[in-house]
């Protein structure tokens, strides 16, 4: 994969083999919890620990739970309608995806949800995260290699929004 | 130690109302640089102030972030969780 910044309104992904390809074109599926418990959970957190705090909860499910509903699925609507135009080479078959700058803020937060949505389902460990496991076939191999690949893109958007 | 900002604001012209702390979690999966900006953005912190706090979470734990009247200690619990940051309230003692 090669990352490069042709103008200042533009990032671009290129050569991006069909794994590659694959799991960018999760990004979606993957931010969505879906009939995960443990995913929602971690999406839609609890705003205290105070067990005093009953009647915040439940406000906070009613009402602000739909509203970070919104917002997490608007990031996840410029992902998905970037990744229509992933442009696939005929020669080899890579990929590249064009991103306007405009539009990074949301790729880092659907590829953050997408991260958190994946660890909590699987239910990775710290140790599992930090350590070099290659890839072995699988779904939770799978997940894992999505987790590192998704941190990377973040990485370097978030360089890219901070203008480093 | 890190430093909070601590707003007091009048209620009825006269009662200082109980402080909120708004906390944040530490979280092994949201990266380190994007915890910061967040704070930035949020709290509208400096860099070098955004970090310490970053930090702190990822040292210690949690990290206090901001501390003041409850409506908007739930107001930045609220626009942290649109940040998917673990983030919680809890009177200031």
């Amino acid at each position: 994969m090669q990352f490069s910044r042709p103008d200042q309104q533009t990032v671009v992904l290129s050569h991006l083999d069909p794994l590659l390809a694959d799991l960018l074109r999760s990004v979606p599926a993957s931010a969505d919890p879906g009939d995960s418990e443990s995913a929602r959970a971690r999406l839609f957190s609890a705003p205290s620990h105070d067990q005093e705090e009953a009647d915040l909860l439940e406000d906070w499910q009613e009402y602000v739970a739909p509203e970070l509903a919104k917002i997490f699925q608007s990031s996840i609507e410029v992902i998905e309608a970037d990744l229509r135009k992933l442009h696939i080479e005929t020669k080899d078959g890579n990929a590249t995806l064009s991103i306007g700058f405009d539009r990074l803020e949301s790729w880092v937060h659907g590829l953050n949800q997408a991260r958190l949505a994946l660890v909590a389902r699987h239910d990775f460990t710290e140790a599992e995260m930090e350590e070099f496991l290659p890839f072995t076939g699988g779904k939770r191999s799978l997940a894992l290699l999505q987790v590192r690949f998704y941190g990377i893109l973040q990485e370097l958007f978030l360089r890219e929004l901070e203008g480093n | 130690m890190t430093e909070t900002v601590i707003e007091q604001e009048t209620k009825s012209g006269t009662a200082v109302d109980t402080p909120w702390n708004v906390v944040v979690h530490n979280d092994p999966v949201n990266l380190m640089t994007y915890v910061s900006r967040v704070f930035e953005k949020v709290f509208g912190y400096s860099r070098e102030r955004a970090e310490k706090h970053m930090m702190e979470v990822h040292q210690k734990g949690r990290s206090i972030v901001w501390t003041g009247l409850r409506e908007r200690a739930e107001a930045y619990v609220e626009q942290l969780h649109g940040y998917l940051l673990l983030a919680t309230l809890e009177k200031s003692q």
